[in-house]
């Protein structure tokens, strides 16, 4: 390995990391062998292809930050989209990189002076002040300019020709309909080509920045996979559901088929920008396939008697969410408090919640009662049988101990639920306890994917199903940096060449921090003074409110 | 605590906000006001909003904010002053009231949390 550190016109890409959000082989094998991908197909021949086992649970905030730190969520603190306050707490915020506990990829390279690009991950809001440049993902567009790291940057990204933040960054109302699905079909094709320009506005980006400000340690994800595969499954693979008959059905594969093909075509841009001395590191976050049915989670706790809702949330006509995905935080609201004591807070986690009572004032589960109530609630949730094959609903279960040791876990949810199609939970009030999607989706599966060719990595090679954890520790060995030893992955060796690794072994380090414990926010004291409003504007109001839940 | 973990944000190599290492006085309302003003005018720019942004300019139907560019501006806020402030509570309590918010509210709330209200009295969003 060369020295790491390296200033000014020598800089250049040592590892490129590129994520891609969800990817299955499952889906990507049929395309490499038909020629619609036939980069990614060389690129497995000349280097590493391993499936990818991703961490409890199979969601892209923890799953990417355990990718970029070598740790559980017990131990980095990010467990779903959004979390929960304080221990206590039923408020839930949206995740920042604030949650991020543990030292990342990003942060070691940047302290050991290596230059760092970081593009489109999760968890980089508020941006952490690197050295080198942030895009964060997940932000909306009109946030973008506050984002970004450092603070000239998004005024420089500017001048990038076809730059265009609108398509860039995040859209919630985006996200719901991956998930959700579309109302018309009409929808789908437009989706599509806008996430086909979206992963082009990021690989510009890329290729401005890497000539522009090279850094060591480059990193784009290119999410678009995820939310194909998400409101496309049906399309991507048909065999896992009704045949495509219709001519605009046959048009939208078509259509996603393209999506994989230009991808294809911007991995080889990337790599031939790189050359052939950069390590290039390929990663999913997560597993894919086909989901055909919700299980309504609150609806279910509340016929056995776990949760009642709220006279707001009975009076409310339905909206026709299937999973509440734009709903979250409405549980603050819907649920009568006094009578609750499980409840899922949001559909993404697949998480069940138990308020626990520990000041003897508030409602919930006393502290002594909890162990048998859990118990009791797990017994219950492993009896749930599907009414149409007579199979168990819940195929994985974990109590909170189990999926999330570590000093993060308190804030985790009590129980966390898999399913034996990678199903979301509904959290809405639901007639039905389990009811078949409209139409096949996708959902997450925890077996993902992962590449690698460069220097040193060893031709062919097909290790056995490596961890997302061992991502970053050989993130750091290509860059030559030393492991931390607190790190849970390693460096698999049979990703090398025997000479390569003899020439330069895996070196460990012990990593001290020394962060400092802020206490999260206090309760206000006093309602702000309501501003007059006219009943259009209340509209506007609600509407752009109930994206995330926050209002009746 | 495993080495490399910590119990609370931020990681040492956190270098948040504006003023690095924190206000070591509390900033005045003139001061909140002229910052969260200048944040939202210099969005706009991005946004083409042309119409003139004011302390009365409201945040949804006027400059017509999404319930997450309420989250982002919410944390960005809290980065610049780095003080934790409950904005899933005022978000919370706005929702059910169906209001909209104004941008002087915005500041007359960060003020009230950053400097009148004793932080160690109510911890965030305990269960009533």
């Amino acid at each position: 390995m060369t020295d790491p550190k390296m200033t000014g016109a020598s800089r250049k890409v040592r590892t490129l990391l590129i994520g891609l959000d969800g990817a299955t082989f499952d889906v990507l094998d049929p395309l490499m062998q038909s020629g619609a991908m036939p980069f990614l197909r060389s690129f497995f021949a000349e280097g590493v292809r391993a499936d990818l086992r991703t961490i409890v649970p199979a969601l892209t905030p923890p799953a990417w930050t355990s990718l970029v730190t070598g740790r559980k969520p017990g131990q980095h603190g990010v467990f779903d989209f959004f979390r929960m306050e304080s221990a206590e707490s039923r408020h839930i915020r949206f995740f920042t990189s604030h949650d991020v506990h543990c030292e990342t990829i990003w942060s070691i390279a940047s302290d050991h002076d290596l230059r760092v690009t970081s593009l489109n991950y999760p968890g980089m809001f508020p941006a952490p002040r690197i050295n080198g440049t942030v895009v964060p993902g997940w932000v909306p567009w009109k946030q973008l300019r506050l984002a970004c790291w450092p603070q000239d940057l998004f005024d420089r990204l500017k001048t990038i020709s076809g730059f265009n933040p609108r398509e860039l960054a995040m859209d919630i109302k985006l996200e719901e309909k991956a998930t959700e699905g579309c109302s018309d079909h009409e929808e789908y094709a437009p989706w599509i080509q806008m996430h086909i320009r979206r992963e082009q506005n990021w690989f510009e980006i890329f290729r401005h920045l890497s000539a522009e400000d090279p850094a060591e340690l480059t990193a784009v994800l290119f999410d678009g996979v995820d939310k194909l595969q998400h409101l496309c499954w049906r399309f991507i693979r048909p065999e896992d559901a009704t045949p495509l008959q219709e001519e605009w059905e046959l048009q939208i594969r078509e259509l996603c088929i393209e999506y994989f093909r230009s991808l294809d075509k911007i991995i080889e841009r990337m790599c031939a920008t790189v050359g052939p001395e950069t390590t290039v590191l390929l990663a999913s976050d997560h597993g894919f396939g086909p989901t055909y049915k919700v299980f309504h989670i609150n609806a279910w706790l509340e016929q056995k008697g776990y949760l009642s809702w709220s006279d707001a949330a009975r009076s409310q006509a339905p909206n026709g969410a299937l999973l509440g995905v734009g709903q979250v935080a409405r549980h603050t609201w819907m649920l009568d408090w006094s009578k609750t004591k499980a409840y899922g807070a949001t559909p993404t986690s697949n998480g069940i919640f138990i308020p626990v009572n520990r000041d003897g004032q508030s409602p919930g589960v006393s502290p002594e009662e909890y162990e048998s109530f859990r118990e009791r609630l797990i017994a219950d949730l492993r009896a749930v049988r599907d009414p149409e094959t007579g199979q168990p609903v819940v195929t994985g279960l974990w109590t909170r101990e189990e999926a999330f040791e570590g000093p993060q876990g308190s804030v985790a949810p009590d129980i966390t639920l898999a399913f034996a199609d990678g199903g979301l939970v509904g959290i809405l009030p639901s007639p039905h306890t389990i009811s078949r999607r409209p139409v096949t989706g996708g959902a997450h599966r925890p077996v993902g994917i992962f590449g690698a060719r460069g220097p040193g990595i060893r031709r062919g090679a097909q290790p056995h199903e490596m961890s997302i954890l061992d991502v970053a520790p050989i993130v750091l060995h290509s860059l030559g940096l030393p492991v931390l030893a607190e790190m849970q992955g390693s460096v698999p060796a049979e990703l090398y060449e025997p000479d390569a690794m003899r020439a330069h072994p895996v070196a460990k380090a012990a990593f001290s921090v020394n962060g400092k414990a802020v206490k999260n926010g206090t309760a206000p004291e006093q309602v702000m003074s309501s501003p007059v409003m006219s009943s259009e504007d209340e509209q506007i109001v609600m509407e752009r409110l109930r994206e995330l839940g926050y209002i009746e | 605590m495993p080495k490399g973990c910590r119990e609370g944000p931020p990681p040492r190599w956190y270098k948040h906000g504006d003023h690095e290492g924190g206000y070591s006085v509390k900033p005045t309302r003139e001061e909140i006001q002229t910052y969260v003003l200048a944040t939202l005018q210099e969005l706009c720019q991005d946004w083409d909003y042309s119409r003139p942004v004011g302390p009365g300019s409201l945040l949804f139907t006027e400059l017509g904010l999404e319930s997450l560019d309420a989250v982002v501006l919410g944390t960005t806020i809290q980065e610049h002053f780095q003080q934790p402030l409950p904005f899933a509570e005022l978000l919370s309590d706005i929702g059910r009231e169906q209001r909209d918010l104004s941008i002087m509210e915005l500041v007359d709330f960060v003020d009230l949390h950053l400097n009148r209200v004793a932080l160690e009295a109510r911890p965030a969003g305990r269960v009533q």
